[in-house]
């Protein structure tokens, strides 16, 4: 808050001649159904509106403070489907301040900055805003380094600290244990808010001109998160005294290319690879069969997703169609498939998803477009065991709207 | 010397001369040039230098270098351009330019030709004097604004276009682009400025998405755990189950209910003949009977809790010891099957081992409802029930155990069971057996089967979401939990 306060001052210090500020706005609602397995949604709608009064302070720092407001009411195909809640509802609230160090001389700019979002999530109808399982509060402080290589291809490094608290998930086993105390309800070490952690995120990411019209983007990033309410279970199935911890790493290797038939039709092809890696000291415990499961969290995972942008019209204001095909497949690294009774089977635990996103974006005035969206996912899994999780599935999400850029 | 060698040695050095019209007079930063004989790129060296038809020179970053071409014309390169001289001589200067930005200073007086060439045009100097900037960015695309005069744009289709002061025109590979009026040095400013943010804001949007991947996975791995699941009321309950080992010869299964108004749980407590050993699967494996022979382990007595916190229905046992049902004297305990844990199916087996108690109560709230006492039961058909001693204390009840009657009614829509106990003094204890949907409510009897009693019963419900409802005394326990749990505990009839 004083770090608020101080750069509250420090603007409101600077010569008002030297302030230069430009909006930067837009706004996307969007209205439409979710299907999952064949149930349909009701009709509900996403909004997702950003504003950043970008401010030019002197010719080397500019400051660019954003807010950023977003409500899902129709599911997309990109969330955890598996859960089966078809009336999911998510708002999220996002406020951040980042600083531009930018001087005409030098190929480095560096930019601190800081953020906080509160995110709030009624997965079922009798949970109501604010009172979430998983609402989420999350805050970030870091910067990034970025050295231009070539006009306009950079090298961008980035670190953060955050913090993540979901104020209202708080494990069962840590109010048993104050509620019936004197049962054996409760496992030793049991921690409380144990979904709260906090830890660094490291990013990397540069792009690179192959030729004349082909570009390469790559990126790396990894995330490791300490949760230290949440302790380790061993193979006994209690808690060592070990916190929990993660690492969830990417690695996102992008070529786009352009192609131009004529004036009028135009497209930007594009493959990106991705390797995602989670990694974990967790382990699992099935109490029903008293089976210890080892490094329950890790998985490998792949993608390829080849998409293509083709754009209709003049150039300035353009109907385009995304069109994407994406496979992705999770491979648990320890965890047992199971039957349908949850009788663990031989081999490990993987999932495949078929994704098909298509958008058409039509121009009807200056800053102004309709939207037309359908996505479609199929997935499937060795995983028989469904009674939390689905595992096999088709879901199909249909959304039309507008979008308003400033 | 013969005149025509004079003559040929003449041109040679005029056409040498010409060949070195083009001078780079300054070079600030880094300036290579790279001689057209050559493939490696070399400093700019001592200045003036002449540059030849062919010679390229480049800039990195915030560098700029001006070259000064035949006829007056001038040739000034920001930071990161790349070009090269195609040819300077007298009533014709070209340059290639590959990228980045070049403005040019040029008078096409006298019907002298001074062109630009960019992958994607051809800029030609018109008139007097123009004044113009040429930008080449990725693919060859070009943007020409022109601050003086007047200049002819043709594009790699043969279209062409004048482009007077104040305008900018875009071409690419589709083609030229419609004019349009060149932005002031302010609205320059202003929109390299937006540009730069929106970049900004887009990497701080980009940023979050690491985050958010983090959370989600936290969340999913709560999803996958059955750790938050939907009753048959369609409310969101959250679970959790797992042991607790208070000592080494006991172990505890708990599960707890989470919902808006509170915890319920169900906890088994069982103590054994001896230590456990600490990987349980074999344990629970043979907690519901074992097939051939008795297990290693014998359960000597178990509490069995349901609760809300503040009601309870507790089933208390001992003095356990494990008996071949099949082989006792009573036919009617026998067990033509037994459940194999290893694959969560009941399997034909000659001797069924089984946890037989000789004494047992089921209380609520604290009160003894029914029970029974014996000694080295080896059927339970000789127990005996008790009526006015506690069987497990033996201490004197106020007044005689009532009589009980418990009928079982399955549901025919739904896949439903209720266990309705009766007691003679009006009271009763009423235990509903459901089998849920995934998403909340429960399953209707044609998806489920016609299954209602016995191993099929039993059977039937590992392969669905299970809850339980216990009701007495206007109050209700509601579980959700794996009906695999009250299975091999023996809590399932």
């Amino acid at each position: 808050m004083r770090f608020i306060w101080a750069a509250v001052f420090f603007l409101g210090a600077a010569p008002a001649r030297a302030l230069e500020w430009i909006p930067i706005a837009g706004i996307t609602a969007l209205g439409g159904l979710h299907s999952f397995r064949g149930d349909r949604g009701s009709l509900s709608g996403n909004v997702d509106a950003v504003f950043s009064p970008a401010l030019r302070l002197s010719q080397s720092w500019s400051l660019l403070p954003s807010v950023r407001s977003g409500y899902e009411g129709t599911r997309r195909v990109a969330d955890i489907l598996g859960a089966g809640t078809l009336a999911q509802e998510t708002m999220e609230h996002k406020a951040g301040v980042r600083a531009v160090w930018a001087s005409p001389s030098s190929r480095w700019r560096l930019k601190p900055g800081f953020s906080y979002k509160a995110a709030f999530l009624k997965e079922t109808r009798d949970e109501s805003w604010g009172g979430g399982l998983f609402d989420e509060r999350l805050w970030a402080v870091g910067g990034e380094a970025e050295l231009i290589l070539r006009e306009p291809h950079a090298l961008r490094a980035s670190l953060d600290w955050f913090d993540a608290a979901y104020p209202n998930y708080t494990s069962l086993e840590s109010q048993a244990a104050l509620q019936f105390a004197g049962q054996p309800i409760a496992r030793e070490l049991v921690g409380d808010s144990v979904l709260d952690r906090s830890g660094l995120r490291l990013g990397l990411a540069w792009d690179v001109p192959i030729g004349e019209r082909l570009r390469l983007d790559s990126a790396f990033s990894s995330v490791w998160s300490r949760y230290p309410r949440q302790k380790v279970v061993n193979d006994a199935g209690q808690f060592d005294d070990v916190a929990r911890e993660d690492l969830l790493s990417a690695m996102t290797l992008a070529a786009r290319m352009p192609h131009e038939w004529n004036a009028d039709l135009s497209a930007l092809a594009s493959l990106t690879l991705r390797a995602g890696f989670l990694s974990s000291n967790q382990n699992g415990y099935d109490a029903s069969r008293g089976r210890f499961l080892a490094r329950f969290y890790d998985y490998n995972e792949l993608s390829i997703l080849p998409a293509v942008k083709i754009l209709f019209g003049p150039t300035r204001e353009p109907v385009s169609l995304d069109l994407g095909l994406g496979w992705r497949k999770r491979s648990y690294l320890a965890r047992a498939a199971q039957d349908g009774t949850g009788v663990y089977g031989g081999g490990s635990l993987y999932t495949t998803e078929w994704t098909l996103t298509s958008t058409l974006t039509y121009p009807i005035a200056r800053r102004f477009s309709l939207l037309f969206n359908v996505e479609r996912v199929s997935a499937s899994s060795n995983q028989r065991f469904e009674h939390f999780y689905r595992y096999a599935y088709e879901a199909t999400t249909v959304l039309a709207g507008v979008r308003w850029a400033w | 010397m013969p005149p025509v060698r004079a003559v040929l040695l003449a041109a040679l050095l005029g056409a040498a001369v010409s060949a070195r019209a083009a001078v780079l007079r300054e070079a600030t930063g880094l300036v290579q040039v790279r001689a057209v004989s050559s493939d490696s790129w070399r400093p700019a060296g001592t200045l003036p230098r002449p540059l030849g038809d062919g010679d390229g020179l480049r800039t990195g970053f915030n560098a700029r270098a001006r070259v000064e071409l035949s006829g007056g014309s001038t040739l000034e390169a920001s930071g990161n351009a790349n070009f090269s001289i195609e040819g300077d001589g007298p009533g014709r200067a070209s340059v290639m330019a590959l990228f980045g930005s070049l403005r040019l200073t040029a008078s096409a007086a006298g019907g002298r030709a001074v062109s630009l060439r960019a992958p994607t045009c051809l800029v030609r100097a018109r008139g007097d004097l123009v004044v113009l900037r040429l930008t080449v960015a990725g693919g060859g695309n070009a943007t020409i604004e022109v601050e003086k005069g007047l200049a002819g744009v043709e594009d790699n289709r043969g279209r062409q276009l004048l482009v007077g002061a104040g305008q900018r025109v875009e071409v690419d590979l589709a083609g030229l682009r419609e004019p349009t009026q060149t932005p002031t040095p302010l609205q320059a400013r202003k929109m390299d400025f937006v540009s730069s943010m929106r970049r900004e804001l887009g990497f701080e949007l980009a940023r979050e998405a690491d985050f958010s991947a983090a959370a989600r996975e936290s969340r999913r791995g709560e999803h996958e755990l059955g750790r938050v699941l939907t009753d048959a009321d369609g409310r969101r309950v959250r679970v959790e189950e797992f042991v607790v080992r208070p000592s080494g010869d006991r172990l505890a299964l708990v599960v707890l209910n989470g919902r808006p108004d509170g915890l319920s749980y169900f906890l088994w407590d069982g103590v054994f003949d001896q230590a456990l050993p600490r990987n349980l699967e074999p344990v629970f494996a043979g907690l519901a009977a074992s097939a051939g022979a008795p297990t290693a382990w014998t359960l000597t007595g178990y509490t069995a809790t349901r609760s809300n916190g503040t009601e309870a229905l507790v089933e208390r046992a001992s003095g356990g010891h494990q008996v071949n049902v099949n082989a006792n004297a009573d036919p009617g305990d026998d067990a033509a099957e037994a459940f194999d844990a290893s694959r969560d199916a009941y399997v034909a087996a000659g001797a069924v081992y089984k946890t037989l108690f000789d004494r047992f109560g089921l209380y609520v709230n604290g009160t003894l409802k029914r029970g029974w006492t014996g000694l080295n039961l080896q059927a339970y058909e000789d127990a005996i029930p008790s009526t006015t001693n506690d069987p497990l204390t033996g201490s004197a009840l106020g007044a005689a155990l009532p009589t009980v009657s418990s009928p079982v009614t399955p549901d025919a829509a739904s896949a439903r069971r209720e266990t309705l106990a009766s007691y003679g003094d009006g009271t009763s204890i009423t235990i509903n057996d459901l089998a849920l949907e995934f998403g909340g409510g429960v399953a209707n009897r044609g998806e489920f089967g016609g299954a209602t009693t016995g191993n099929s019963w039993r059977r039937a419900l590992l392969d669905w979401r299970y809850e339980q409802q216990v009701s007495f005394g206007g109050k209700t326990i509601r579980l959700v939990m794996p009906a695999r749990d009250l299975v091999i505990t023996g809590q399932m009839p």
